[in-house]
């Protein structure tokens, strides 16, 4: 049977917000906003297209909202600070600062591989490019973020 | 191996994979390769430091406008369904009407009459011959659902409000004569949710399940077998089920069948 789409939003939503949150590097109100525009779009779909993988036919339409220029798009991370202040703190705050160093496309690449471990042929089809290029945003997503301080401090770490 | 197909066989590297010569020939290219080794590497604490970051939930008020979001989606497009729905009987209406005529002069014309040939045709004035199966979904939901959020109220207006936050569920309680409502709770079975609603008079429950069932179609009320697991002094009460388009409903009660029946078959009246 396939799921009633209220069900796969109630067992997702958390991870959805997660995932918002990083898209928008920390801004509240914009993850707010993209995952409510978002799910209001894939709830006019989801009963036409029945996907397979519901919970990655939300996130697809997660990323494509942002891409699509809906929502979330702005360029520097936790503007209005409540977020870094109230309930994430600085360590997180620095992992939405490296983020932001990144592209739309990649911060999506970077949040579908390396976070939700979807494979480059689901994310391609997910961004609509190819696979080199999917492979090309993550080598890229790495390369960047392995030059922020974030990645410095974390490197540190693994070898103290 | 080059190192584009090594990585898509190891990918996700954290996860089990068949030990086959694929996987060997893989991992002694990654051995071998600092570029894919450094890949991996980077990988790893990439994902571990942005998975143990630790994010909020999403926070209650964006669950209820999403949710409410959602009822107002649902709701515009079944009265989108439901219009479509009547432009096609309309438009079904009025071909049975010009066949019907055609068929009258037809007779007329030849010169046939038909006068008391056939049976009658009942008129017992109930509903029609209960026979059509409801949807079999709302009887494992009655037996075997187990409850989850509760909301005691009297107030119609409450409860439809909480099946909208809920269940995205646009749904006026209904009125069964000399019951008084008495809440709702939300149930759950094999994830998928309903709403419970709790009636009482004098003392006696009665309950009705509400179901969203996609795809579900009319049917009349039917005399079942389901009775919830847990029901005292099983076989249980008796149990009704029928359909409304996309909802199956269940009435569940310590009543007598035919009693049962007739509240299911009552002209459905909101608050």
């Amino acid at each position: 049977m396939h799921p009633a789409f209220e069900d796969v939003v109630a067992r997702s939503l958390d991870d959805l917000y997660a995932g918002a949150l990083y898209l928008c590097v920390g801004r509240e109100e914009e993850a707010e906003a993209l995952v409510t525009t978002s799910l209001v779009e894939a709830s006019r779909r989801y009963r036409a297209e029945r996907p397979v993988d519901p919970v990655f036919f939300l996130e697809t339409r997660l990323v494509r909202t942002l891409l699509d220029g809906g929502t979330g798009q702005s360029a520097s991370p936790g503007a209005d600070r409540t977020y870094r202040e109230v309930t994430a703190g600085a360590e997180a705050m620095e992992v939405f600062e490296a983020l932001a160093g990144l592209t739309a496309p990649i911060r999506c690449t970077v949040w579908l591989v390396v976070v939700r471990r979807r494979r480059y042929g689901q994310v391609a089809a997910a961004l609509r490019t190819s696979r080199e290029q999917i492979a090309g945003w993550v080598r890229e997503g790495h390369r960047r973020m392995s030059r922020s301080g974030f990645s410095t401090r974390l490197r540190e770490r693994y070898e103290a | 191996m080059n190192c584009e197909k090594a990585r898509e066989i190891l990918w996700p590297p954290e996860r089990p994979k068949p030990a086959d010569d694929r996987l060997v020939a893989a991992r002694r290219h990654v051995d071998d390769c600092a570029e894919c080794w450094a890949f991996l590497k980077g990988d790893r604490e990439l994902r571990e430091r942005l998975g143990s970051m630790t994010l909020p939930p999403a926070p209650p008020q964006l669950r209820e406008r999403i949710y409410a979001a959602l009822a107002r989606e649902r709701a515009s497009s079944d009265r989108d369904e439901r219009g479509a729905e009547i432009r096609s009987t309309r438009e079904s209406r009025v071909r049975h009407f010009a066949a019907a005529a055609a068929i009258i002069v037809f007779l007329v014309v030849g010169g046939w009459l038909a006068v008391g040939s056939g049976p009658s045709s009942g008129g017992d004035g109930l509903a029609p011959a209960a026979t059509a199966p409801a949807g079999g979904e709302v009887e494992g939901f009655v037996q075997y659902a187990v409850p989850e959020e509760r909301l005691p109220s009297t107030d119609p207006l409450l409860v439809s409000g909480f099946l909208v936050r809920e269940l995205a569920l646009p749904f006026q309680p209904r009125e069964f004569e000399g019951f008084d409502l008495q809440g709702a709770e939300i149930c759950v079975k094999d994830w998928k949710r309903g709403a419970l609603l709790l009636y009482e008079r004098d003392g006696a429950l009665l309950f009705h399940y509400v179901l969203q069932v996609e795809g579900a179609q009319a049917s009349e009320p039917t005399l079942s077998e389901a009775t919830p697991e847990e029901w005292p002094g099983r076989p249980g009460p008796s149990a009704v089920v029928w359909s409304s388009p996309g909802v199956e409903q269940a009435l569940v009660a310590d009543l007598p069948a035919g009693e049962l029946l007739g509240l299911a078959r009552s002209p459905v009246r909101g608050f």
